[in-house]
């Protein structure tokens, strides 16, 4: 009986096995992999041609001594902390606003045309924008002048050159955060938010008081996908800014690229790449650490 | 019925096999080629019918088949890198940057493979790097010197007969230019996001007009000298002149500007007077190059066509120096550049001219054209150099700190040791 018990429960972990053993293939060929192979040749003189050569930390006494990293770094975490909070906080109060006043057509379709630059192709979407802030003619600053105001040279002036980027990604990926918290605050309990009601909660106090909580998983999660995707910056400054004016908008995903393609340094620039790796995790840690506190309180 | 059938079924597999092996018979060359043909007009030919109709007779008088792929230009050097890396790369293919790959030793030494005469037939081929063995690596095509546009009525409109070419008169004149006509006199590319872009048609001209080589004795980049620093001044009186306004680090479109009449002096591709300022209606003339301490300079380029060394493990090594040869023949480039994109004969049995007043004027200044050379990390020493002169645009540099920096960070953080 014993032995019958075992021997199914077996089975049945090796059918469940074979069912992700393919998705556990692949995921660990293209995503596990690169970071371990990444991490070793890091410590390598590698140029995709000859077999990578052990220079111990030399590429990491290299980058410590590299005078534009702080500034790049500096870039990137201004970048991040533009666009995480504001996605985050634009995504959230279009999802609530939607299922709140609007769940009819009207609704689905201001949906559908938020989502819409998530589907749009980023370089393609780079193009469009780069057009809308050229300081002669373009369209934004078309608008500008229509209330007597100068042009502004978005992209040609530091102060205003990493911002205007940003506002692309955040108008690139608020449409797909947006659809998350939607469906997060469809799934919050009508019985609860009625009993709410009955209580005299007004709106607000509803949405801070118990959809917010209840949401708050969801906000973890785009929070670390945003500081994720936010640190690899690299498709609108290539095509955008190509890292100007000067390196007002150079960042770290950039630099990665241009040590290892232009310059076929790959052990160097796996080392930035590993660096970035770091930097990450320690930020989603703190991330992690904050969330958790908040949950204990 | 059924045998009917049958005996159809087994003639039919017999004949795909009896296909198949023929066509195992045939070799097989694949050809990567940048796009060249940006006519809009609807009678121009495209890259790929143009080059499936070049191989044409030559698949037939060799029995091969050749696959021609157009690459787009927008990572092309990176591209073409990564390619012939792997074992699945082009056998015959067009190069942009071949620094990388001659050290790397992927290319074929050409030299066993061609006669004396055939290598006599190339213009540039003495220029051309060498492997480790001191044979050629890649057939040079002249790539067109970078040449001046004036706008003839803008010049009129402000009183001046003719551009005056020598650094400080031109400054004057573009003064005059503003002050008269309200336009802008003169126009680059200094928004361009990439260094090379910005610098081909920015930077080296005057850094050549100034009287400065690229590379030092030890063949490493050096531009801390004393040219460099006359260029790099240059570009800053043209700031503080107001010919250049602080959104020059976002100019990207000087020729759309210039076809637009909107503009008087640029620097561009030898096209693009015949091919966008004609059809736009403006009254223009080519002006060789401005004029600095040294006198005059332009920058050519040498891209060039080169065979995998790959080719020998595949034994398609002679079938691909033979395609070489053939498509670099002046018939096949003179159809090339009648159909396609005009660039200078770089061959002796090339013939076609284009336009006999630009010609006359670069042959004139044949001494005058600089080949802007290949060096270690050189993309990214551009990039550094662009963003640097952006930096001295903006007020965060002056023009010493943009040489000093740009060097140190290359030879501290970009130059292979």
């Amino acid at each position: 009986m014993q032995k019958t018990f075992f021997s199914r429960r077996r089975r049945q972990a090796l059918i469940g096995g074979a069912y992700i053993l393919p998705s556990f293939v692949l995921m660990f060929i293209f995503n596990v992999s690169p970071i371990f192979l990444s991490i070793f040749y890091s410590f390598t003189k590698y140029d995709m041609t000859a077999a990578p050569v052990w220079v111990g930390l030399d590429n990491y006494i290299k980058l410590s001594q590299n005078k534009y990293l702080g500034n790049v770094l500096t870039n990137t975490v201004q970048y991040v902390l533009i666009t995480v909070p504001i996605q985050t906080i634009l995504s959230l109060l279009i999802a609530a606003f939607i299922a709140g006043s609007l769940k009819n057509r009207y609704g689905s379709f201001l949906r559908s045309v938020i989502f819409i630059p998530v589907i749009a192709s980023l370089i393609a979407s780079a193009a469009v924008w780069d057009t809308m802030y050229k300081p002669d003619g373009g369209l934004i600053n078309q608008f500008i002048n229509l209330f007597g105001a100068p042009s502004v040279n978005f992209l040609g002036k530091k102060p205003t050159a990493l911002p205007s980027v940003a506002a692309v990604s955040i108008w690139k990926s608020t449409g797909y955060y947006m659809v998350i918290y939607y469906a997060g605050i469809m799934n919050v309990s009508t019985e609860v938010q009625e009993a709410a009601i009955v209580d005299g909660a007004s709106p607000i106090q509803r949405f801070w008081y118990i959809t917010l909580p209840i949401l708050k998983p969801i906000t973890y999660m785009i929070v670390t996908l945003g500081i994720i995707g936010s640190f690899q910056v690299f498709d609108l400054v290539y095509k955008m800014t190509g890292g100007g004016p000067g390196r007002a908008t150079l960042t770290v995903a950039y630099m990665i690229y241009s040590y290892a393609f232009q310059d076929k340094r790959m052990g160097y620039a796996c080392a930035l790449a590993v660096g970035l790796l770091v930097v990450i995790l320690l930020i989603h840690l703190i991330q992690t650490l904050f969330f958790k506190e908040r949950d204990a309180k | 019925m059924k045998r009917i059938l049958a005996t159809l079924l087994a003639c039919v597999l017999l004949l795909s096999c009896m296909s198949f092996a023929a066509a195992e018979d045939k070799k097989t060359l694949t050809v990567w080629i940048p796009q060249y043909q940006f006519s809009k007009a609807e009678d121009a030919i495209s890259d790929q019918d143009f080059w499936d109709g070049v191989f044409d007779p030559f698949e037939v008088e060799n029995n091969c088949e050749v696959k021609v792929e157009i690459v787009g230009w927008g990572i092309y050097g990176d591209t073409f890198f990564t390619s012939l890396v792997n074992e699945d790369g082009p056998d015959l293919v067009y190069v942009t940057d071949n620094y990388d790959l001659v050290k790397r030793d992927l290319l074929l030494g050409l030299d066993p493979y061609l006669t004396q005469e055939q290598k006599d037939n190339v213009i540039l081929w003495n220029t051309a790097p060498e492997n480790a063995n001191g044979e050629k690596v890649i057939v040079p095509m002249d790539d067109g010197v970078a040449i001046g546009y004036v706008n003839k009525a803008l010049l009129k409109e402000a009183g001046l007969d003719e551009l005056p070419v020598e650094w400080d008169a031109f400054i004057e004149a573009c003064k005059t230019i503003q002050e008269k006509t309200g336009k802008r006199a003169f126009l680059q590319n200094w928004g361009a996001t990439s260094g090379t872009s910005a610098l081909m048609l920015a930077f080296w001209p005057y850094y050549f007009q100034a009287g400065g080589k690229m590379l030092n004795d030890q063949g490493e980049i050096d531009i801390n000298n004393e040219a460099g620093l006359k260029t790099v001044e240059f570009l800053k009186s043209l700031l503080d002149a107001g010919i250049f306004t602080e959104d020059i680090v976002t100019e990207s479109e000087s020729v759309d500007k210039f076809a637009a009449g909107e503009v008087a002096y640029i620097v561009a591709d030898l096209n693009k007077g015949n091919s966008a300022f004609t059809p736009a209606g403006i009254d223009w003339e080519y002006v060789f190059s401005l004029k600095g301490p040294a006198g005059y300079g332009a920058r050519t380029a040498t891209d060039s066509f080169a065979v995998n060394k790959k080719t020998v493990a595949r034994g398609n090594d002679e079938l691909a120096v033979k395609a070489l040869m053939y498509i670099t023949s002046g018939a096949v480039m003179d159809e090339f550049h009648s159909k396609i994109f005009y660039l200078p004969p770089f061959t002796k049995d090339a013939s076609f001219v284009k336009d006999e007043a630009l010609y006359a004027l670069t042959s004139a200044h044949s001494e005058d054209v600089y080949v802007v050379e290949e060096f270690s990390a050189k993309k990214s020493f551009e990039d550094t150099l662009l963003a640097n002169i952006q930096e001295m645009f903006q007020g965060n540099l002056e023009p010493q700190e943009v040489l000093t920096e740009t060097m140190d960070y290359y030879n501290t953080q970009l130059k292979e040791n």
